[in-house]
């Protein structure tokens, strides 16, 4: 019999729509300066830099009304992240009862984490008490990890390359880019204790609702995924592990998903391995001695041995 | 070459063991005069000089807060955001009043606040990360 296989391995696309028509808008005025006058360009510029300038307030302005909910302060994010952490246990199940083991994730955790894209926020990893293969990131930095995907791991290497993809998503905090147009935050840019009473509160546990859906059930936008592998790969081989142990455990999956009876909504949901797995072996091209970095499978194997079954 | 990684030590020679010169905060934007192995030998905006593994180092600002940000001006006050936001994630333990909060509403049961609880109290030191990967000879601790 086959286990239901999920990973769920990061978010959506509403912020990276805002991104690009942010983007549009200012290349519109550039051009538009461009075809009049090349000097108008330049005067252009100049004001935009300016922060005193009245073009650089209106557009600064406008953007940062569209930005307002990616560029929550990091106490909010971190609210949002342990709200969602406690529906984790909910869903997934209790941290597995083993200090050594799970100090053990932390460190190696924390050791790519210091090499990612965000360093200076704390970390914090657990393992669950789950069947399933899954790991999944809280924004602020709190970081799930299935004892099932534990037991499919075999080396170091492989599992800071899968705790670098969870950091690298809570660095572009694409989690918090999909609730970015939640009713929450309209209106609010900061939680309060005050903003978790009455019908914001209530909208808040709407937030977090939709925020389960997307990572326990629904999975992830498929640029969100590439990306943070992209960055898995690059903040592993910074660490000094071989980044190739991350495409290992995609190879793995993708042989445990071609066994499984279950085909249903994750193969439907979830970014193809296949094309996951090519994309991480074109980005490996840059890393010509990843092979000759660290992999460590006696030391994982033996804190392995820790996880139940 | 900008500094890109927390620990990011200079050294007097290529290798982890050799003395400490300082240590340089994210940021930090580096010139590279030579390279030996996996070591840069790099000179500071200030013009202290040394070594250091090339993993702490990137080839494009790290700011990474910027790239996701829609503010396109954030580059400018990237250094003030980083520091707000170390200062804030330090003074951080435990669950928040927030989500204190929301528990209650939810009427989430005990045994999971107190799972969060003991997930936030470990707490792992620069030092513990150093001795793990020297242990693991990974990185610059690497022969």
């Amino acid at each position: 019999m086959h286990k239901k296989n999920a990973i769920f391995f990061g978010l959506s696309l509403a912020c990276l729509l805002f991104v690009g028509a942010a983007s549009a808008d200012v290349d519109r005025q550039v051009s538009k300066a461009t075809d009049t006058a090349p000097l108008q360009f330049a005067g252009l510029l100049d004001k935009l830099l300016d922060p005193e300038s009245k073009e650089r307030k209106m557009l600064s302005g406008a953007v940062s009304v569209l930005g307002s909910a990616s560029e929550i302060d990091y106490k909010s994010e971190r609210t949002i992240g342990e709200s969602l952490a406690l529906e984790g246990f909910r869903r997934y199940g209790l941290p597995v009862k083993d200090k050594a083991l799970q100090e053990y994730v932390n460190l190696v955790g924390n050791a790519v984490a210091k090499n990612s894209d965000r360093p200076n926020i704390p970390y914090s990893f657990v393992v669950v008490e789950s069947p399933l293969q899954n790991a999944f990131s809280c924004p602020g930095g709190i970081i799930f990890v299935s004892s099932g995907l534990l037991k499919t791991i075999q080396s170091e290497d492989q599992l800071a390359g899968v705790l670098a993809h969870e950091v690298a998503h809570v660095g572009h905090k694409h989690a918090l880019q999909s609730i970015q147009r939640a009713q929450f935050f309209n209106g609010v840019g900061k939680i309060t204790a005050a903003t978790m009473e009455g019908k914001k509160g209530k909208e808040f546990e709407n937030m977090i609702g939709g925020l389960q859906d997307t990572l326990f059930d629904k999975g992830l936008d498929q640029n969100m995924e590439f990306e943070a592998d992209k960055t898995a790969l690059e903040t592993t081989y910074r660490t000094g592990y071989d980044p190739n142990g991350f495409v290992d455990v995609l190879k793995e999956l993708k042989r445990i998903q071609s066994q499984s009876t279950q085909k249903g909504s994750w193969f439907s949901t979830h970014p193809p391995l296949n094309q996951r797995i090519q994309n991480c072996q074109d980005q490996l091209r840059r890393y010509p001695d990843a092979k000759t970095l660290a992999h460590l499978p006696d030391r994982f194997l033996q804190n392995q041995k820790r996880v139940p079954n | 070459m900008w500094v890109a990684s927390e620990n990011a030590t200079l050294k007097s020679e290529p290798k982890a063991s050799s003395t400490t010169l300082s240590s340089l905060a994210v940021g930090n934007k580096v010139s590279i005069l030579e390279s030996e192995n996996r070591w840069y030998r790099i000179r500071t905006a200030s013009g202290e000089e040394g070594w250091m593994y090339r993993g702490k180092l990137t080839d494009a600002p790290p700011s990474k807060e910027t790239e996701v940000s829609d503010n396109l001006f954030s580059s400018m006050q990237s250094s003030s955001i980083s520091a707000d936001e170390a200062q804030t994630s330090r003074s951080i333990r435990g669950l928040s009043k927030e989500t204190e909060q929301y528990a209650q509403k939810r009427g989430t049961p005990e045994v999971y606040k107190k799972a969060l609880d003991q997930v936030l109290a470990i707490r792992i030191t620069d030092k513990e990360v150093a001795v793990f990967l020297k242990e693991g000879k990974i990185g610059e601790y690497a022969p």
